[in-house]
């Protein structure tokens, strides 16, 4: 018999903060797990009054 | 019963308003799937790694944990799923080190191993790299710049505590580091959740920034974390992340989810202001302040939920906690 490797063994299992993809096959993070940022009142202020000023800051909200 | 006891068993899981025994259940309910997954996995890699954790998955069940334990189970997942069985095992002894990841109260820190343990400043700044750009343009702060900067975080908690201490109360259920971090460059970071890293809550802000923004930006990451809580590490929406959107909070197109977080976010935020608005404990050009905001996050607010109206397809939890949003800004704009 042929010893399973660890990734068969994980392979359908619900893990936490991942999600499946192609079936059972690769476990992926799920998106919303990925980081968010946030704005103090100022930044807001700024960017509104910027208007479509470019962010380069993490995937956020 | 108790007064407050009596509010708290009434609360639902989805209500809008901050609770801190509701934040409670909701951490209790991520650490036991965080034991479940880890087990999953150390005995998916070797019956022997299990039994060496089993202190720390006991830990787990318990009580509060360091956020690093959220990223150490990151890294196993995917060391395994990349056939990296050298990582893998590394990773497995890391988590059965006695005390690894054991925490007692919310921590004011930075991205050091000396603040973090070994290891961990390092874990800490790939797991927030999702966005290169983002992780490359942030570095711990030195140890003046830490002095200076904790103690605001400390005064704007205070302010919180005494402003907003249901609010206050969630934050300490949820988050049990703030991770303080200085930008590098004139890039625009203002502050971020992931819950690779859940209890982390990662913040920047200049000199300008008072009490009163430093707190909403407490406010803001906690709903985050509150978020990731509710759908456990999962989407609020079943929307594909390669579909975008316009997003009330950013000038690019974001997905589905990252509309629904902002939305939620945003309600969070206006609950914040009208609280401290009715608190009385801010100064007058505070006052105002907060008031013009919580304005613009009517605004923003409908925005957001113009778009989710059109576009999103909600999972039951962002079902939930999108409605309960929408329901507090109902009553915030009814005259």
């Amino acid at each position: 018999m042929t010893k399973r490797s660890s990734k068969e063994l994980l392979n359908g299992r619900d893990l936490l903060g991942f999600v499946r993809r192609d079936g059972d096959q690769v476990a992926q993070r799920a998106s919303s797990a990925k980081v968010t940022t946030t704005k103090s009142l100022a930044d807001l202020d700024k960017e509104i009054n910027a208007g479509s000023r470019k962010r380069r800051a993490g995937p956020s909200s | 019963m108790h007064e407050a006891d009596r509010r708290d068993a009434a609360v639902g899981r989805y209500d809008f308003e901050p609770n801190a025994a509701r934040a409670k259940s909701v951490a209790a309910e991520v650490r036991a799937g965080l034991a479940d997954s880890l087990a999953a996995a150390l005995s998916a890699l070797d019956p022997d790694a299990h039994s060496r954790a089993a202190d720390l998955i006991a830990a787990i069940r318990a009580g509060p944990v360091a956020p690093g334990v959220f990223g150490a189970y990151t890294e196993l997942v995917e060391a395994i799923f990349a056939d990296d069985a050298d990582t893998a095992r590394a990773i497995a002894d890391e988590l059965a080190e006695p005390g690894f990841g054991r925490v007692d109260t919310l921590r004011v820190v930075t991205v050091t191993d000396a603040d973090l343990g070994g290891g961990q400043a390092d874990r800490y700044w790939r797991l927030m790299d999702e966005d290169r750009e983002a992780g490359a343009a942030l570095r711990a702060l030195t140890p003046d710049e830490f002095e200076a900067a904790s103690a605001r975080v400390r005064d704007a908690l205070a302010l919180l505590e005494a402003g907003a201490p249901e609010l206050a109360g969630e934050l300490g259920a949820l988050v049990n580091e703030i991770v303080l971090v200085e930008t590098q460059g004139d890039e625009y970071f203002g502050g971020a959740s992931s819950f690779q890293l859940w209890g982390a809550l990662f913040l920047h802000f200049g000199p300008e920034a008072t009490r009163y923004q430093i707190s909403e930006a407490l406010a803001h990451e906690a709903a985050h974390a509150l978020l990731f809580g509710f759908a456990m590490g999962g989407p609020l929406v079943e929307n594909p992340d390669e579909d975008r959107f316009t997003s009330p909070l950013r000038s690019d197109k974001r997905p589905m989810d990252g509309v629904v977080h902002a939305s939620y976010v945003i309600a969070r935020m206006h609950w914040w202001a009208a609280r401290l608005v009715q608190s009385d404990l801010l100064e007058a050009a505070e006052l105002g302040a907060v008031r013009e905001a919580a304005e613009r996050y009517v605004r923003l607010f409908a925005q957001g939920a113009s778009v989710i109206d059109k576009h999103a397809r909600f999972t039951p939890a962002g079902a939930a906690a999108l409605a309960s949003a929408q329901a507090w800004m109902a009553s915030a704009a009814a005259p």
